[in-house]
């Protein structure tokens, strides 16, 4: 980020903790895609990558004054959104127990498309060829990225995705760098294995 | 450093954006296997495709989505929520009856057996004044 848009940032958080909805709305322009896309790489479905960042961003908005510019505020916002999508989380495991439990069918519409199916077909290429490897090639990694543990899943999305460096991420998810660095290491190593022969 | 301590600590480094520690360059010159390790971290790491994001009408659906959320929730407070203040403002009340009524006067110990003598004289006495009382009689 360039001196004047941190600047101008330092400003609108300034203006948003007194109040200021218009100031927010600036707040949330820059913000939106970083923390819907991590939320959408995390969860892969766009439905609901939309409905938490909506829920991030409103949390965001009603503690405003809590936040004390100790960290960035892309740190913080991401700490509300992973706190977000942990409520998310369990709430999906107990729907997820419940349907299993009594033998629930979902409705139609309701039901989770695989990362590839909510990624694919939207960078498509002119040459064909090109555009279905670049689609395979998404779909694998989507695939790969979706199948590493929480955890991992988690630092290698906000470090390789969002650009985090490690100590942001480390605050974000409230843990020591080094247990990060191992994350990343074990993720990196996966994915690498996973998609031999493909990258 | 070894070359496992390297490989396990090139992470930090994959995504080219933070500058190598003195430990590593100093490993790196001297270590042909780890370099070619990094270079390939690295090349994986710029090969792998970046995630998939809606168009830009999408962003602007959602912005208006959150701004109308904004309208209608209260302002950024401190302490969100009047239900935490309730609780607190409960808890204080209690605290305030419990510390009040553990403040209140008692009799001392030997004031209490002082009250218990004179009770059993009142005893003896009233006992004395039946005797006497059926004697007359």
């Amino acid at each position: 980020m360039d001196g004047n848009v941190g600047t101008m940032e330092e400003q609108w958080i300034i203006e948003s903790q007194s109040g200021s909805a218009a100031a927010f709305g600036q707040l949330v322009a820059i913000y939106q895609g970083k923390l819907f896309g991590f939320l959408l790489s995390y969860v892969g479905r766009e439905d609901v990558a939309d409905e938490l960042t909506q829920d991030a961003f409103l949390k965001a908005w009603r503690g405003l004054k809590g936040f004390r510019a100790e960290s960035r505020f892309q740190t913080w916002l991401f700490q509300i959104g992973l706190n977000v999508l942990r409520s998310w989380g369990r709430r999906e495991k107990i729907r997820r127990l419940r349907e299993r439990a009594f033998g629930w069918v979902r409705e139609e519409g309701e039901s989770p498309r695989a990362p590839e199916d909510t990624l694919s077909d939207r960078r498509l290429d002119a040459d064909p060829h090109r555009a279905a490897d670049a689609r395979d090639l998404r779909s694998r990694t989507s695939a790969a990225v979706a199948g590493l543990p929480p955890k991992e899943k988690m630092v290698f999305l906000l470090r390789h995705e969002q650009g985090l460096p490690l100590a942001d991420i480390a605050r974000v998810m409230d843990v020591a760098e080094g247990t990060v660095k191992a994350h990343l290491f074990h993720a990196l190593a996966k994915l690498r294995k996973n998609l031999e022969g493909h990258i | 450093m070894n070359c496992q301590d390297v490989q396990r600590g090139m992470v930090v480094n994959a995504h080219g954006d933070s500058p190598l520690s003195a430990d590593m360059s100093d490993h790196l010159a001297g270590c042909a296997d780890c370099r070619k390790e990094l270079e390939a971290l690295r090349a994986f790491v710029r090969a792998l495709p970046p995630g998939d994001l809606p168009p830009n009408a999408f962003f602007a659906r959602q912005r208006a989505a959150i701004m109308e959320k904004i309208d209608t929730a209260p302002a950024p407070r401190l302490f969100p929520g009047r239900w935490q203040w309730a609780t607190g403002m409960a808890a204080a009340l209690l605290l305030g009856v419990y510390f009040t009524w553990s403040q209140r006067p008692r009799p001392a110990s030997g004031e209490m057996f002082q009250n218990l003598e004179m009770m059993q004289q009142l005893d003896v006495l009233e006992a004395w004044a039946d005797m006497e009382s059926h004697g007359r009689a």
